[in-house]
């Protein structure tokens, strides 16, 4: 059983069939890279397994759990987390409260505990400072934890949206286009982070368009096309399929 | 804030201080009464509660008196009628209003930006039509009467001051549990959500309760203020619960600043000043004037304000403080410009 | 039957003002995306200016030329000095800019004309027409004939000018309007005169019925809004349609049930239908402006 199991997913958008029958496979430890050329599906295939859009046919499984059209929060809840294509910061917030809202999941002080300052607040304030503490040093923002994150340069935005969805401390991360935007250099750097987060035991799941950062730093490639799965494999194996090759003619591999 | 723990009571003590010192100021402008001073007050603590929903939850209400009015009746009609302990209608004024907003919350959840303001403000107006028209319940037109004045234990509140620095008081406990709710896990869950539901909902966020939630949070500022004002007037009429002052409430936490929570005091003062201003300039100009005219004033501040301090007052008094606080070149809230590497075209 | 067919004929006279007052809604919308607040504030607008004029002395055609002008002009003015300053902030702050600016109209109209509803007679005097069983006063034909008339002239303007379907443009795409060189500051400024300009005609017709007062900008409003909805915002035709059915229903309400209960009916007609179906009653129905 893997950790997260698509199968036979479609979805119609009106006359459009943007996913058909599509599956795939995520494993802990391993970063699976979804390719494809733009309009392929993949932003939906996040969607789906997310919770934002309900597929027309087919199963996502969480550790063999059914999770197919679960509301957004609950697939969260579950230990999913994931990063958008075109950033979702939150307005003035700072980084370090991205950092807290996002460990939401792993913590419980109600409405009343907050406002009459009960222990379970002080304790989990506590508990949330230290964790984030960790994880703001680990992605190099401890030096600007208490700036408004929408004040950074981009990539360190892009950053402040990974730390938000590692927060949670989840099992599978669905990341969208996490270097879009960003210089090789930096790009490589988060290809090398993608990389520790398996080793630490984490599914990764991205949406790549970066194919240095696909070649170098995933262990299986899956490639849509209008929707349709036309390979998947390792990378190598995927770099030099046919029919991919066809499919990226007059697309620009970045 | 960094301060020791000593820092909130004083910071609070303040508050309540600044409270205690408006009575003789307003004794010294010839226009402001102590009974604006009770408006005052009972408006900012129910502001407060529109501007959580709206600020923080970027939700908007224009139906936000309705609440005000729930909370009043129930004080009305358990007091006078049935003579329940006051506190007691209280709470019962709290709860029904809490229960209103979260089925509203419940039904309009899915509704954006212009459909959720008509929504509420159509809601607002049909509880008033229902209040004006359940004769046998609520006196209908005519109102209600006869409520008793808030008498707590040995503590009677049977004047404009008293009743003043209750109220202010209840503004300041009001204030102390807005802050706590912002600095604390459900309030970032708050404004995460009225930043992005998308994002919101990507960390575990309810977002259809936790909407509900802040409209019954809100709705219970509003009643608690709704249930001191019944004891202040001791009469209760539906004109207190329609549009006008559903919307001198959104004028209240706009001008004032809905980011801030120091938004609805400040708000309810300007508001205040305007009311008493506007009626004692205003005759000297247009003779035989009547009605409510100082709504000419609510909307001249709503747009000037809009246009030119969108975050409010607070939002500007902060601004001011961050400019000054740079200008004396103190610590910076914005970070360096980046690298020329970093600036990528997109 | 002849009951119910003298509510109708009681009703279509408040529904067409309804529909005119939710054309303006449905063009500022799709045009801009802003619900204009204060769109029933130019009916209001109108409305007194035109008595005033006639309390003056001056002659009928005259007045209600001038008025209806009036208010197409606060309709400009509206776009130009609240409007355009503030378009780059978000929709809802523009809707509650538009709140300001009602608020604002309504207590200048206050101490302009004060409290008291005025009003003047019917365009033609005479007894109500017999049609069908049911008693329909002239003034309601009027307000119905120019409802039709201004309908027509509508359609007329967005299928066969030039102005008129680059705001249908607008409405359907804005950028891809905006590529093809058609301004949307521009077209923003023609949908709000021309909105206004079609509540100030409503206003003036009204007159007669229902009187003229300060604070009338209200509830017309959002009855005119309850209409647009209830099209869908996104046919004139279709707020006019809805404008009509709302006005039925409420007649129908004030006969058989009571007059207090009127306000109410638009009030929970606006709540039901945001609620249940904010997409419209003509939903499936297509979306062209004609």
């Amino acid at each position: 059983m893997s950790l997260l199991q698509v199968e036979n997913v479609s979805v119609q958008f009106g006359g459009l069939r943007a996913l058909d029958k599509v599956s795939l496979r995520a494993e802990p430890g391993q970063v699976t890279a979804l390719i494809g050329p733009n309009g392929a599906g993949k932003t939906t295939l996040l969607n789906v397994i997310s919770g934002l859009i309900r597929p027309a046919a087919g199963r996502v499984y969480l550790r063999g759990r059914d999770i197919t059209g679960w509301p957004p929060h609950r697939v969260a809840r579950l230990g999913i987390a994931r990063t958008f294509q075109n950033l979702q910061l939150f307005g003035q917030m700072t980084v370090r409260e991205h950092l807290l809202v996002g460990r939401y999941r792993l913590t419980h002080t109600s409405l009343l505990e907050a406002m009459l300052r009960l222990p379970r607040h002080f304790r989990e304030e506590r508990e949330a400072r230290a964790a984030t503490d960790g994880l703001l040093a680990r992605l190099g923002l401890a030096d600007v934890a208490e700036w408004p994150a929408t004040s950074l340069p981009y990539g360190k935005q892009r950053l402040v949206e990974l730390g938000r969805a590692l927060a949670s401390e989840p099992v599978l991360l669905l990341l969208d286009e996490p270097t879009a935007g960003l210089s090789g250099a930096e790009a490589a750097d988060v290809g090398q982070m993608l990389r520790q987060l398996a080793g630490d035991g984490l599914a990764v799941l991205l949406v790549e368009h970066h194919m240095d950062v696909v070649m170098s730093c995933s262990d299986w490639v899956v490639v849509l096309d209008h929707g349709v799965v036309i390979a998947q494999g390792p990378p190598a194996q995927v770099q030099s399929d046919p029919q991919v090759i066809e499919a990226y003619l007059g697309e620009e591999a970045a | 804030m960094g301060l020791r723990w000593w820092g909130p009571w004083f910071l609070w003590g303040g508050v309540f201080g600044i409270g205690v010192l408006l009575v003789p100021l307003a004794d010294a402008l010839p226009f402001l009464t102590r009974a604006n001073l009770v408006v005052m007050a009972l408006h900012a603590i129910a502001a407060m509660g529109l501007t959580l929903v709206m600020g923080f939850a970027g939700q908007v209400s224009l139906g936000h008196a309705a609440f005000y009015g729930v909370g009043a009746y129930a004080t009305a009609l358990l007091t006078a009628k049935a003579d329940w302990h006051p506190l007691l209608a209280m709470a019962a004024g709290a709860i029904m209003a809490a229960v209103l907003a979260a089925l509203l919350g419940r039904i309009v959840f899915r509704l954006r930006g212009h459909f959720l303001a008509m929504a509420t403000l159509a809601f607002g107006l049909v509880f008033y039509v229902v209040v004006r028209s359940w004769d046998s319940l609520t006196g209908g037109n005519q109102g209600t009467g006869g409520i008793p004045d808030l008498a707590l234990g040995r503590l009677r509140f049977d004047t404009d001051t008293s009743m003043y620095l209750l109220a202010w008081g209840v503004l300041t406990v009001g204030l102390i549990a807005a802050r706590n709710l912002l600095t604390s896990r459900p309030g970032r869950a708050l404004v995460a959500m009225g930043a992005s539901e998308v994002a919101a909902a990507s960390v575990g966020i309810d977002v259809a309760r936790t909407k509900m939630a802040v409209f019954a949070l809100g709705a219970i500022y509003a009643a608690v203020s709704g249930s001191l004002y019944a004891h202040y007037v001791t009469y209760v009429s539906p004109e207190s619960f329609g549009l006008l002052p559903s919307l001198r409430f959104l004028v209240i936490s706009t001008v004032g600043g809905v980011e801030s929570v120091w938004g609805a005091p400040l708000g309810s003062a300007v508001v205040v000043l305007l009311t008493e201003g506007t009626r004692e300039l205003v005759p000297k100009f247009v003779s035989g004037a009547t009605g409510s005219y100082e709504i000419v004033a609510y909307g001249l501040a709503l747009v000037l304000v809009l246009l030119f301090l969108p975050r409010g007052l607070a939002g500007g008094i902060v601004a001011l403080a961050h400019w000054g606080a740079e200008w004396l070149g103190g610590r910076q809230r914005r970070a360096p410009a980046p690298a020329l590497e970093e600036v990528e075209l997109r | 039957m002849s009951e119910f067919l003298q509510f109708v004929a009681s009703g279509v006279g408040q529904g067409a003002i309804y529909g005119l007052v939710g054309v303006g809604f449905v063009i500022v919308y799709n045009v801009t995306g802003i619900i204009n607040f204060a769109q029933g504030h130019y009916l209001m607008l109108s409305a007194l200016t035109a008595v005033s004029l006639r309390e003056a002395g001056v002659p009928a055609v005259p007045a209600l030329l001038v008025a209806m002008v009036a208010a197409a002009l606060a309709g400009l003015v509206t776009d130009r000095l609240v409007i355009n300053p503030a378009r780059r902030h978000s929709t809802l702050t523009l809707i509650i800019l538009t709140v300001g600016l009602a608020i604002a109209v309504e207590g200048l109209a206050l101490l302009i004309w004060g409290v008291n509803p005025r009003r003047y007679g019917p365009f033609t005097a005479g007894p109500p027409l017999e049609i069908g069983g049911a008693a329909v006063s002239r003034q309601t034909l009027w307000v119905l004939g120019v409802t039709l008339a201004l309908a027509l002239a509508l359609w007329w303007f967005f299928q066969r000018t030039v102005v008129g379907k680059a705001m249908q443009a607008c409405a359907m795409n804005r950028e891809a309007a905006r590529l093809q060189a058609i301004n949307p500051a521009q077209m923003s400024m023609y949908a709000f005169t021309m909105a206004a300009a079609v509540a100030g005609v409503a206003g003036v017709v009204l007159v007669p019925i229902t009187s003229a007062y300060y604070d009338m900008g209200v509830p017309f409003g959002l009855k005119g809004f309850t209409a647009a909805v209830m099209g869908g915002l996104v046919s004139p035709f279709g707020a006019l349609a809805g404008g009509l059915l709302l006005g039925v229903a409420e007649a129908v309400a004030v006969g058989y049930v009571s007059s207090a209960m009127a306000e109410g009916v638009a009030f929970a007609v606006l709540a039901l239908m945001l609620v249940l179906r904010p997409e419209g009653l003509l939903a499936r129905v297509r979306t062209r402006w004609a």
